[in-house]
């Protein structure tokens, strides 16, 4: 059956009043990167801002009120979802008529019309138990009664359980050097046998210790050693113990230090970024690179997705996302080759590398031409220039003059510069991929210190992404 | 000290900590100044810095043997652009390998190609044809990982360092530019091949058969496979050449057979199978029957090769299987035609639809295209788009929009539709196919007045299940690369 989308529609749809309320804070313009609607199918589309780094994607049928939101929530429809009915429904003329976008294709490609979020029977004379009223006066009223005090309570509080948490990495720390200790005596070899239980062990001490984001990478530390070639493992443990201890000096230094805090603790949460007048905000146009999607061994799955500025090929920009696995699979936000003409902010480093998208719009044609990768003298500097920076940094993306894809012995790949260059070696590739056979005037990777991951490869053919 | 004094110190201090160290570092390890730097971490100060050392001053190692892959060979036809590009791949990831082949098809007749990087979407078989275009990106397929020193644009003096795949390649290639020189290829290699090879190439001998081909297939009738000896008797048969039957499988056949008379007006001649005993018996004749030549097999029982066709005895329940595999294998076109326009339009309930694409191979372009035109209108076993395709194999060129909104097919795919309430998507489900089937059929400007047609049918807009529709309407016909052959 199709019904008209109303607000008393919308009201009947949500799960509950919190959704409700929720989807109301949402309805500023600001949250919305992009808002379209397509007359011929019926579908409303947007981009919704939400707290991590990539944008969630919500599409709504406007005829049978289907919806589709890449948010984690486990509430249908969710508040992004809501949000996006319930401004078509306030203000249609702020959608902009154009195209289906792909995603929203594949939306329509997969699902059956009618069955989804049907409105409840709610046309008797009792009101629904969800209100629209009520959820757009609430929060206005609470807004505007700011208890001075509460605030300042709420800071000195937070202050308190900063100094609370820094107490206990620091007796983490203590734990982590004896540790690290333990695995020198023991030797890198040994380590490497049993580095899954040693370094299990340890994270989780870590996590007690309140060190979140280094008892992740002290977990997943066996993962990259399985990464690199047999041969070549005892030496990434070596250099993987050995940044541990400098990232662990560096936090006893000074734990206020923004990227040993980062690599400790946790990311600044994104509205404090965005507050903070030391943020550096990069406009567009950004080229999206691709995006690598990993299960991590604590149940988290991690969305890394890598941009490159179109106009500054040294710039590169990181958006990462965690969400727990349980959420089910989701998809990348953006598409390999995707033009971006956002501004991207970055957290405060000594060598901006991760951000969090702060809008985006589809850039026009000028902004989109440019492109051209350009190499450095030596592929590797930028890594050496991160790590003097960042003594710890784990990925550093590259820019590799003109060569080839060869193959060792072993059937290992292996990027061939043109003429005197040296060799790196790759992560495997798609074994079928046609341009394993083509000459390549430039490409862009991503250097874990051992290894390189292709994200871009120039052919006379076209611009292929091997990770898109 | 000096640099490689140095490189030493590091990598004897790197052997040290991946053996373990028990103790403190002795002095003699440790570069001076790194002592000078090292606070109460001690040795874990020391496996810091060298782990940075390294990285900053060490490149990979080198192995001893790294060469370039083989070089991916250029396009022979203008490839798919990008704004086709995500039409083409989201429509040949959904195709079967079938019909995958006839959609690469239907572009190469327009002039186009796959772009290179979509080339790892096709999964057509390697003994299954493709269009001439492609010829060279299997070759680089079959040597994946193998470095760039076999010559990609072979020739016949290249056949000893040429794959089992290439062979049948460059045979097909040559058959169809001189199928002489393809004759003579076959008869110079072919005794050295085993017996699987030879088998094959035999088959894509067979697939432009000629008179010229007489004295090769002789030749073959004494091969040493007992298969070569019967597909060349089967081709001879095929150029009307007859080897009479020996005695005893005369007897044979007569036994499998039963001939009586039918009709009260007009009493003919009835063909039909024996009732044998049992299961290895009914195997047996089924297996003998299928390797014969028609035309003996017609005149063992007593009929000329055509009339053998309308003489079958229909009251059997099952269809007359191993006949049809031998007209197929063996018998002349008449003969085919004859089954054909039996099966297709008579006695549509055969139920071995499967087997009318194996016959209608055997006829030439036009004839297919002529009966599938017809199976358009006439009532035939024909039901679907995509059994319409197998049976031409090739696009219907000239078909027009009055004869495709007219046609049979075309009234059960919307009947289908309304049965899906009109909302559905067919992408993912069996419509699919025959959206598929289409694009591979159609003409462009039949293609766009379907994408038209469909939309007043409560399709949405961007199912992607017209997406070779899609391209297929916005691929016009394009000269071919000087050089190239489609």
């Amino acid at each position: 059956m199709l019904v008209a989308l109303t607000l008393q529609a919308i009201e009947a749809m949500a799960p509950d009043q919190g959704a409700l309320t929720a989807a109301g804070k949402l309805r500023k313009p600001a949250q919305w990167a992009r808002l379209s609607h397509d007359a011929a199918t019926g579908t409303i589309w947007g981009e919704c801002q939400g707290s991590g780094a990539n944008p969630y994607r919500v599409v709504a049928d406007v005829q049978d009120h289907g919806y589709k939101c890449t948010c984690p929530s486990r509430k249908f429809p969710c508040k992004h979802s809501l949000a996006l009915m319930w401004m078509f429904v306030e203000g249609p003329e702020r959608f902009v008529a154009e195209p289906v976008a792909d995603w929203v294709g594949d939306w329509l490609g997969r699902r059956r019309r009618g069955g989804a979020g049907k409105p409840e029977a709610t046309q008797g004379d009792a009101p629904p138990a969800r209100s629209i009223e009520a959820a757009t006066v609430g929060p206005l009223v609470a807004d505007t009664v700011q208890d001075e005090a509460m605030r300042v309570r709420n800071e000195a509080s937070a202050a308190k359980r900063r100094q609370q948490t820094d107490a206990s990495i620091r007796a983490g720390m203590d734990d982590l050097q004896q540790w690290l200790s333990d695995q020198l005596r023991s030797g890198m070899a040994v380590f490497v046998d049993d580095a899954m239980a040693r370094c299990r062990r340890i994270a989780a001490r870590l996590v007690d210790a309140k060190a979140a984001v280094l008892a992740s990478r002290v977990d997943e530390l066996p993962s990259r050693l399985l990464a690199v070639m047999p041969t070549q493992r005892p030496q990434a443990a070596l250099h993987e113990l050995g940044q541990l201890v400098l990232l662990m000096q560096a936090w006893r230094a000074d734990p206020d230090d923004p990227d040993a805090r980062i690599a400790v603790v946790q990311s600044p949460a994104r509205e404090a970024l965005l507050a903070d007048a030391r943020t550096l905000h990069v406009p567009g146009p950004w080229e999206v690179l691709g995006t690598e999607i990993e299960t991590r061994r604590d149940g988290l799955v991690s969305q890394s997705t890598w941009l490159r500025h179109r106009n500054d090929a040294g710039r590169f920009a990181l958006l990462q996302d965690f969400f727990p696995g349980s959420a089910g699979r989701r998809n990348a936000a953006f598409s390999a080759g995707q033009d971006l003409a956002a501004t991207l902010s970055f957290h405060h480093a000594r060598h901006p590398l991760r951000a969090v998208l702060n809008t985006a719009a589809v850039p026009d044609e000028q902004q989109a031409v440019s492109g051209a990768v350009m190499p450095a003298d030596d592929p590797l500097q930028p890594h050496r220039v991160h790590l003097s920076r960042v003594p710890w940094a784990l990925r550093t993306p590259l820019v590799l003059p003109a060569g080839r894809i060869g193959r060792d012995s072993e059937g290992r790949d292996w990027w061939l510069p043109e003429g005197q260059g040296s060799a790196l070696p790759l992560t495997a590739l798609d074994a079928e991929a046609p341009w394993r056979g083509m000459d390549i005037s430039a490409a862009v990777a991503i250097w874990d210190g051992f290894q390189a991951r292709m994200l871009r490869l120039d052919t006379a053919h076209g611009v292929a992404y091997p990770n898109g | 000290m000096d640099e490689s004094a140095f490189t030493t110190q590091l990598q004897h201090l790197q052997a040290r900590i991946i053996a373990g160290v028990p103790e403190s570092y002795s002095d003699a390890a440790v570069p001076a100044d790194w002592m000078v730097a090292s606070d109460e971490l001690g040795g874990l100060s020391v496996l810091a810095m060298l782990g940075q050392c390294r990285q900053f001053l060490a490149y990979p190692l080198q192995p001893g043997r790294l060469l370039p892959q083989r070089g991916f060979p250029a396009p022979q036809a203008k490839t798919v652009d990008d704004a086709g590009r995500g039409w083409f791949r989201r429509a040949i990831a959904e195709m079967t390998p079938e019909l995958q082949a006839s959609w690469l098809e239907m572009l190469a007749r327009r002039g186009w190609m796959a772009h290179p990087f979509d080339w790892p979407l096709v999964r057509v078989p390697q003994d299954q044809p493709l269009p001439a275009f492609y010829d060279a990106w299997r070759g680089w397929s079959e040597h994946i990982g193998e470095e760039a020193s076999v010559d990609q644009d072979f020739e016949a003096e290249d056949w000893n360092v040429l794959s089992a795949g290439e062979q049948r390649r460059l045979l097909r290639r040559l058959r169809r530019r001189d199928p002489a020189e393809g004759r003579a290829l076959f008869a110079t290699h072919a005794t050295a091949l085993p017996a699987a090879q030879r088998l094959s190439l035999l088959e894509i001998l067979g697939e432009g058969l000629e008179a010229g081909d007489e004295g090769l297939l002789e030749s073959l009738v004494t091969d040493r496979s007992e298969k070569v000896r019967q597909l060349a008797a089967q081709l001879r048969a095929r150029l009307g050449l007859r080897s009479p039957l020996d005695p005893a499988r005369l007897e044979s056949l007569q036994e499998w057979f039963e001939i009586g008379r039918a009709g009260l007006i007009r009493r003919r001649d009835t063909v039909g199978f024996a009732s044998l005993k049992n299961a290895v018996q009914r195997r047996t004749r089924d297996e003998q029957v299928t390797l014969l030549a028609w035309d003996e097999l017609a005149t063992a029982l007593g009929h000329a090769p055509v009339e053998l066709v309308h003489a079958w005895n229909w009251n059997d329940k099952d269809p007359p299987l191993p006949l049809l595999q031998c007209a197929a294998a063996s018998a002349g076109r008449d003969v085919v035609l004859a089954w054909l326009e039996l099966l297709l339009f008579e006695r549509r309930d055969h139920g071995v639809d499967w087997l009318l694409p194996m016959l209608s191979a055997r006829l030439d372009e036009p004839a297919r295209i002529s009966l599938a035109m017809r199976c358009l209108h006439e009532p035939s076993c024909i039901g679907s788009f995509r059994g319409l395709l197998e049976l031409a194999g090739v696009p219907l060129g000239n078909l027009g929009e009055r004869q495709l909104f007219g046609s049979l097919q075309w009234r059960a795919l919307m009947a289908w539709l309304q049965t899906q309430d009109g909302h559905v998507l067919v992408a993912n489900s069996s419509g699919a196919v025959e959206f598929h089937a289409l694009a591979c059929m159609l003409p462009m400007e039949c293609a766009a007045a379907v994408l038209q047609a469909v939309g007043g049918h409560g399709f949405r807009a961007a199912d992607p299940a017209l997406d070779a529709l899609r391209l297929n309407s916005n691929t016009p016909d394009v000269p071919l690369i000087e050089g190239s052959q489609r």
